[in-house]
């Protein structure tokens, strides 16, 4: 599938957590918590940012580490819910 | 400027009050400053910017009192007492300055998030003279604060479990069965719920004339809808209205210690109505 769907999510969470770094430079395969110093507080926000930005409502059973762990599987779990 | 600390007792519960006094009656700017802490964890992450901004505003000559709302802080009570009336009643036990001593001809509200939708609340009230309000992130409705302080339970679960253990409405469900829910940490009663699900100030019908400045720090270059609804709402009912936006994390939300220098220097600013 060819979307821009990592570039958004790179944009969106620069911006939202202030990051002093370019969207470019997050790489899709590393650890957003240990690489990117993401805390509960930077989730919830992440969290609000793909509400805002794919109207995705997180179900219950649906809040997993696993999904937040690189931009790659934010972006795998947005694809699966726009499906 | 001397910094004091002292309880006071109101309707059985024993308050814990700050102030901040500047030197000598003659430096009076003659109005004195009410701060108002936010709830839960973001009370936690504010009072270092409420205590700065009352030095700060006090060695401007605006004498500020900074309280601990009942069952918050080191504030007396217990998960009953967590209620919105029983909150503006103990504010506004220092408005007059009967309780703190500073007596002023006019008074100006600082609040935070929750704290900010008190003093809207408080500058409502007949028998209250509030002349100015600088609300910093004010909650406009209350369910979608709920849904938040909710969302962020299930974030902080899911940090340490992996996933989250509570859904939103096992945590909805355990508080209506007249279980406290633990939010943030702290115990929270049904009633709480109820005075959320009827918050909302986005139409302020009852506030008298007054200035009001709305400071948000976020991301976004623009005002969000509910915020824009609601300084329209205010400039309709004669209040004289301005809005701040400051782009940076807001510090009320931050785990560690965080830069607010330009909100605190906005907030002091529109005290003192520079």
């Amino acid at each position: 599938m060819s979307d821009n769907i990592e570039k958004e999510l790179k944009e969106m969470i620069v911006e939202r957590l202030f990051l002093q770094i370019a969207p470019d430079d997050i790489e899709d395969d590393k650890n957003l918590m240990e690489t990117y110093g993401i805390d509960s507080f930077s989730i919830m926000e992440i969290v609000v940012g793909l509400e805002e930005l794919y109207g995705i409502r997180f179900a219950p059973g649906e809040f997993k580490l696993s999904y937040f762990k690189t931009l790659a599987s934010i972006a795998d779990f947005v694809r699966a819910k726009k499906e | 400027m001397t910094q004091n600390s002292f309880f006071i007792e109101r309707d059985g519960i024993k308050l814990y009050t700050a102030t901040f006094i500047p030197e000598g009656e003659t430096k009076r700017h003659g109005t004195k400053c009410l701060l108002c802490h936010p709830l839960l964890d973001e009370k936690k992450s504010s009072h270092r910017f409420l205590a700065e901004l009352g030095r700060k505003l006090a060695t401007h000559g605006v004498p500020c009192v900074m309280p601990d709302l009942s069952a918050c802080g080191d504030s007396g009570g217990d998960a009953t007492h967590f209620d919105e009336a029983r909150w503006i009643e103990d504010l506004n036990a220092f408005v007059p300055g009967i309780h703190d001593g500073i007596e002023a001809p006019s008074c100006c509200t600082v609040g935070i998030r929750f704290g900010a939708s008190l003093a809207m609340r408080l500058a409502e009230r007949e028998d209250t003279n509030i002349s100015k309000l600088v609300l910093i992130d004010p909650v406009i409705n209350g369910m979608d604060y709920l849904d938040e302080i909710i969302q962020q339970k299930l974030v902080r679960e899911m940090m340490t479990f992996g996933k989250a253990k509570s859904t939103p409405e096992s945590v909805l469900q355990e508080i209506r069965k007249g279980h406290h829910a633990d939010l943030d940490g702290f115990t929270v009663p049904e009633s709480f719920i109820d005075n959320l699900s009827s918050l909302d100030i986005s139409n302020p019908n009852r506030l008298k004339r007054c200035s009001i400045t709305l400071i948000l720090q976020t991301h976004r270059r623009e005002l969000p809808e509910p915020h824009r609804r609601f300084l329209d709402n205010c400039t309709g009912s004669g209040c004289d209205c301005m809005s701040k936006i400051i782009l940076s994390p807001p510090f009320w939300k931050a785990n560690d210690i965080c830069e607010f220098r330009k909100v605190l220097d906005e907030t002091a600013s529109a005290v003192l109505g520079k």
